[in-house]
């Protein structure tokens, strides 16, 4: 007489035919290496309706997640949903964690997308973004906003950087890519081009922002990540990288932007920091 | 065994009729806030997050009780206890000071890979053992009174050894923990399976029934499916009024987790809940948080990118 499976034999076995298509196929068919004690007593019926339940479960996260890429990829969405699952099992309890690997395996495992979609693994770290930032557990309190009207000010105080933002600098114009696929317009022939991003969580609506930035409101905005610079040396910072030959208009210029930051709430106040 | 745990069932609050809280249905909660006597969250919704999650829970700890169902403490796995998991669990549940917590019998994870689906354990006494000394640690750690609630199952577990009954029976006594009573998964259990559900009821330790969900299942041909996304039907506020006369409970909610009615569908189903507790259990169709006047604030902005856990299975 056969010995009882154990507990772990039969959690492993089961997650194993519901999870893998190759070895729940070879199951049905008689085949396979489940363990006899084990494979006498599994109803087949229940196994294919938790691989439903399963891949339904997987499939509906990703196309909430993901739904350029899903768009792009049409009828391989789905394989490639799979594919990715038996690539990077979800290792976290918090389920829209599971789909956070994507890019990662688009990277690695997706070079027969590559080649005609040179861009989507940019285009899923973007899409991933949002959830990530929708999730961080920081919280974002808005400051009162200086008004720089003394000389003083511009080197006591530093704008406030919102603590919920990523920049990205990608090589292909993903927010262009993005808004031709919301106007279900072609995406075929778009070229490698420079695009900086800076996504970020509105403190106000809790939803993630994309700001398509230049080359230098994203070094003004970096250099505010790690440590608070003062609105001078951010400043200097502008006009060093500038190519406009009048310091002056680009000294308005900065305070334009600083005006529009402070605006959407990417700078979120004044910290004094001298 | 022991039976500490009904003694401290006594010392338990009675919270009354209350509701799952879903971000698709919050504001409507908080809309009809005077009808709605405590909510139930999922956890895993909550821990370490911030943003309108953290905004969501503020406000709803601000103006209801609110009580904690997980699903992914993955009781029945033979993986070790997620520490991370458990000690997250903690500080939410210290944070909103929830009564108890509970959580679901079966698996969730094995090997380290989350399968996010509540999947069904063999009821064999390596199992029972399992989860009773597992639910003993968790309640030890988490430091609140636990329950066990009862799934929905499609499929029986090879290594079987007894009936469901005997297997949820075996667990909650040895666990000496509490049960969360789903009615509609004994409902949906006792059509897939073929047996009588109230034959069910009466097997299994009712007096250990702190708190009862109630929701709807998919209908139609072959298998029904515990999708928390339809009406709930007559037999199964039929179970709960059994239920009710049989053991006094703390708690009774309705869940929705898809398939989203007008709200009014649900003010409805509560109104049905308390209809049947004012008859058989009046204590607990009267808890009423009465018209509690709240400072108007702006609704809650949702996102709906990315899932909220819930414990029902989503059905294409």
């Amino acid at each position: 007489m056969l010995a009882p499976p154990s507990l772990h034999e039969v959690e492993q076995t089961l997650s194993s035919l519901w999870l893998k298509e190759s070895v729940r196929e070879s199951f049905l068919k008689g085949e396979g290496n489940v363990s006899p004690r084990i494979a006498a007593n599994i109803d087949k019926s229940g196994v294919e309706l938790y691989a439903t339940l399963l891949e339904y479960g997987q499939q509906d996260l990703m196309a909430s997640i993901y739904p350029y890429c899903a768009k792009i990829l049409k009828k391989k969405w789905e394989p490639t949903v799979r594919e990715y699952f038996l690539a990077y099992p979800p290792n976290h309890y918090n389920l829209n964690r599971a789909a956070q690997r994507f890019p990662t395996y688009l990277k690695s495992e997706g070079s027969h997308f590559l080649k005609k979609y040179p861009f989507l693994v940019e285009l899923a770290d973007y899409e991933w973004l949002e959830m990530e930032l929708l999730e961080v557990d920081d919280e974002v309190k808005p400051q009162p906003n200086l008004v720089l009207s003394k000389p003083d000010h511009f080197i006591q105080f530093a704008p406030l950087l919102n603590p919920v933002l990523l920049l990205r600098q990608y090589e292909y114009p993903i927010s262009e890519i993005v808004e031709k696929l919301d106007g279900k317009k072609s995406i075929s022939g778009i070229k490698p081009r420079s695009s900086r991003v800076a996504i970020y969580r509105h403190p106000l609506t809790n939803h993630c922002k994309y700001l398509d930035v230049g080359e230098i409101a994203f070094e003004v905005i970096q250099a505010s990540i790690d440590v608070p610079h003062s609105y001078s040396d951010l400043i200097s910072l502008a006009v060093s990288r500038s190519t406009n030959s009048d310091p002056q208009k680009t000294v308005v210029e900065f305070l334009d932007l600083v005006e529009k930051l402070q605006e959407i709430q990417v700078f979120i106040g004044s910290t004094k920091i001298a | 065994m022991t039976n500490q745990f009904l003694a401290a069932k006594k010392q338990l609050p009675n919270l009354g009729i209350g509701l799952g809280l879903r971000r698709e249905l919050a504001n409507d909660t908080f809309d009809n806030a005077n009808k709605i006597d405590w909510l139930e969250l999922v956890p895993e919704n909550y821990m370490g997050l911030g943003g309108a999650a953290r905004q969501r829970l503020e406000k709803v700890a601000s103006r209801f009780p609110l009580v904690s169902h997980g699903v992914n403490l993955s009781l029945g796995s033979t993986d070790e206890l997620n520490a991370e998991y458990l000690a997250a669990l903690k500080k939410l549940l210290d944070k909103v000071d929830a009564p108890w917590f509970s959580d679901h019998l079966c698996f969730t994870s094995v090997d380290g890979v989350y399968l996010h689906d509540l999947l069904p354990l063999p009821f064999s006494k390596e199992a029972v053992k399992h989860c009773a000394k597992r639910a003993q640690q968790v309640q030890h750690a988490v430091g609140r009174p636990f329950l066990i609630e009862n799934i929905s199952a499609y499929m029986f577990m090879p290594g079987g050894e007894m009936t469901e009954a005997q297997f949820l029976s075996s667990v909650l006594e040895e666990g000496d923990c509490g049960m969360l009573l789903d009615v509609n998964n004994v409902y949906v259990n006792s059509q897939n399976h073929n047996f009588d559900p109230f034959e069910f009821l009466k097997q299994i330790p009712l007096e250990r029934t702190v708190q009862i969900h109630v929701a709807g299942h998919s209908t139609g041909e072959g298998t029904i499916i515990d999708t928390h996304g339809s009406k709930v039907i007559e037999p199964v506020f039929q179970l709960l009024k059994f239920v009710l006369e049989r053991t006094d409970v703390k708690a009774v909610m309705i869940e929705r987790d898809q398939n989203f009615p007008e709200f009014s569908e649900l003010i409805g189903e509560l109104a049905r809940i308390r209809e049947i507790a004012a008859e058989v259990q009046p204590t607990l169709a009267s808890v009423g948080r009465g018209h509690l006047s709240f400072e108007s604030s702006a609704p809650i902005i949702e996102s709906s990118k990315g899932r909220e856990n819930v414990g029902a299975a989503l059905t294409a």
